[in-house]
């Protein structure tokens, strides 16, 4: 409240500064931004539950989710940018359009994100009725009603400068906090060797990397969906995606790759951790997903698990924000305007984004009052499927000349449906494969099949990924710092020049071996 | 009448661009073969909003007046009377009314996705000028390859051609 306060301020004072413009965030900022809108109350609730209840094999998900955010960036990043800028393209549906040439992607993709986005912040909101409940002692439903009213306007209040510093404060606060309770924790317990030792001594399958029990004994199909889900999941976010289309430079990518990933090394193990230690230090909690606001509660002073509180909100807040923004932008932008009503004025189109915020949030409340599923298993399942949806049409398309609209309809389809029936019936049990993984070999099928029987990308839509390839072979350094923002201007400069001014110079590259250049 | 259109003078000359980019590649053969002159349009607005507290202040874009690609503004530009010599620009594809239209759009469009407010921004438009930004437009040759760029006169950003 405080920064948001302290930014109006600033942008209301003086009359030069223009509101929106003008803004260059550091890699810091834009690193911990996506970080912290990527981790939700999973992490202090879904994670540390799974490691309360399966012991160390609960820490395949977070090994999978420490290398997430330099696959995410290092994959998607400068040629998603390049080509949606090439594209004209504001959203990651409308970019998915644009791409594919096809109507009928925006609908499945739209669809697809506002059913599981809602059901992603849905989660966030059930964490956030647990949390709150536990720091003032409320009802679970009062808690949540109260939550869900704070995320709401938090969400259409802030200013985007306030937003995006609180994010960046939000991100710090949720490292710092997990670290000291991290290091508290464990000088209970006597360490991580303690630790074991307590584990074995309770259950020794505990340390198993296969589960309690045994439970995943040998089934690698699971492990490695379990791997695999948070390591590449991330491109597949709409919420997440739509960041590298507004990134400024190359250089903020690179930077942003390792503090994302020095944040993430910090952060990722220790709720985990956090949970393992529950099994010791709480082992008659009646509710695994409480471990971390339990353990704050019971063993540290009151200030310290207060503000390890507040960290859980924060990470509760900065998700359920870029959620709720994104599920009302595609409402808005890719459902309403696009197909409803395309003259629609822009209040209609803020009011719209607006309802859709205020309507997810009142059904967020219903059901989480009625039936709330676990925050785990509702996080890894709308995760899983938008994951499915999307990661391969992204990756396709800026990988893959070819790739056509009915190959990313197929991999949409065919992905999300697999992960809904095989989480739905079950079928890890039986197939010991994990859903993600299931749901992302279907959908790369599903590309690749689907490819055969659809029209080749336009010439147009061709040359934009060539050009989004960037390879124009210039040393590193003028690579690095070509103006993605000039592109528009390029290619209109380029046709007069080429057609009006010098319509006999040759254009682009050419072997020029006689060219004469200075002598080294 | 015809009036001589507004023009940002340009800061990097000739000698300038090739330092610039002799710099980033020192083996490379810089030649700015041609100024041009690049149509936009600027639009200045107040804005008006209820966020976490109350918002105002100025907003500004400029809209490409060949392809109406929006952009946000964060100073003011400078700008002057284009000289009597007829200088090389492009053509404007895009008339004022269109390109108001697609202001709004892209004002409200990027409100929606950067600005959380509480009730609808409005927005009252101050000014509406077409000028006239300088590019350099270069060739530039390495040891097997030539490309043609266009620098920004104003910033020495670059893209190729």
């Amino acid at each position: 409240m405080i920064i948001g306060m302290w930014y109006t301020r600033t942008a209301s004072q003086s009359t030069d500064q223009y509101l929106l413009g003008g803004r260059r965030f550091g890699a810091a900022v834009t690193a911990m931004t996506m970080q912290s809108s990527s981790m939700s109350g999973y992490m202090f609730m879904g994670g540390p539950a799974f490691a309360f209840q399966q012991g160390w094999y609960a820490l395949w998900y977070a090994i999978g989710d420490a290398g997430g955010a330099i696959i995410n960036l290092s994959v998607l990043g400068k040629r998603m940018r390049r080509l949606s800028e090439i594209l004209g393209a504001l959203s990651p549906i409308e970019y998915l359009e644009k791409r594919y040439e096809s109507a009928a992607v925006r609908i499945v993709g739209s669809v697809i994100s506002i059913i599981f986005l809602f059901s992603y912040v849905f989660a966030q909101f059930i964490a956030s009725g647990k949390a709150l409940a536990t720091l003032t002692g409320f009802s679970y439903e009062w808690a949540l009603i109260i939550g869900v009213g704070v995320i709401v306007a938090y969400t259409v209040a802030g200013g985007y400068l306030a937003v995006v510093y609180t994010d960046f404060v939000q991100g710090i606060i949720m490292v710092v906090c997990v670290v000291l309770i991290g290091i508290m924790a464990f000088s209970y317990v006597g360490g991580l060797s303690g630790l074991n030792a307590e584990l074995s001594s309770i259950d020794p399958t505990y340390l198993s990397l296969w589960g309690k029990d045994l439970a995943y004994y040998g089934q690698w199909g699971v492990v490695l969906g379990a791997i695999l889900i948070y390591a590449i999941g991330y491109m597949g976010l709409p919420h997440i995606v739509v960041r590298h289309m507004s990134m400024r430079s190359t250089k903020t990518v690179k930077n942003a790759i390792l503090v994302a990933a020095t944040w993430n090394q910090f952060f990722v193990f220790t709720p985990y951790l956090l949970g393992l230690i529950g099994i010791v230090l709480l082992p008659n909690l009646s509710d695994p997903e409480m471990v971390i606001p339990e353990l704050a509660f019971t063993f540290f002073p009151a200030v310290l698990a207060a503000i390890f509180l507040s960290a859980v909100m924060a990470a509760i807040m900065s998700t359920s924000d870029s959620l709720l923004m994104q599920a009302g932008t595609t409402l808005s932008r890719d459902v309403y305007q696009r197909f409803i009503n395309p003259n629609a004025s822009p209040k209609q189109m803020v009011l719209v984004s607006r309802l859709c915020i205020l309507i997810g949030g009142v059904v967020g409340i219903i059901v989480a009052v009625f039936e709330p599923p676990t925050v785990f298993a509702l996080v890894i399942f709308a995760f899983g499927v938008l994951g499915n949806s999307f990661i391969v049409p992204y990756v396709a398309s800026v990988y893959w000349k070819k790739a056509n609209a009915m190959g990313a309809l197929c991999a949409m389809i065919g992905g999300a449906v697999t992960n809904i029936l095989w989480t739905s019936l079950e079928l890890e049990s039986a197939t010991a494969i994990h859903p993600f993984i299931a749901g992302l070999l279907v959908s790369i099928l599903g590309m690749v099949i689907g490819n055969q029987f659809g029209q080749t990308p336009s010439q147009r839509i061709q040359e934009a990924f060539d050009e989004a390839k960037g390879l124009r072979s210039f040393t590193s350094a003028m690579e690095k710092n070509i103006s993605q923002d000039l592109a528009p201007e390029a290619k209109n400069i380029s046709t007069y020049y080429f057609h009006s001014l010098k319509p006999n110079a040759q254009k682009g590259e050419t072997d020029d071996h006689s060219a004469p250049y200075p002598a080294t | 009448m015809t009036t001589q259109p507004l023009i940002q003078p340009h800061k990097l000359n000739h000698s300038g661009v090739i330092q610039l980019l002799t710099k980033l590649d020192p083996k490379a053969r810089v030649i700015p073969e041609e100024l041009v002159y690049y149509p936009y349009y600027f639009l200045q607005y107040q804005l008006n909003a209820k966020a976490l507290l109350r918002l105002t202040g100025k907003v500004a874009c400029t809209i490409d007046g060949i392809s109406g690609q929006g952009a946000l503004v964060d100073a003011p530009p400078e700008w002057r009377q284009a000289p009597p010599e007829p200088l090389k620009t492009l053509p404007v594809r895009l008339m004022e009314d269109e390109a108001i239209k697609q202001a709004e759009s892209f004002v409200y469009n990027t409100a929606i996705q950067k600005v959380k407010y509480f009730t609808t921004p409005k927005l009252k438009r101050l000014s509406c000028k077409l000028f006239h930004r300088p590019y350099w437009i270069v060739r530039h040759h390495t040891k097997c390859k030539e490309h043609h760029l266009i620098v920004d006169a104003i910033t020495g950003k670059y893209h190729p051609l």
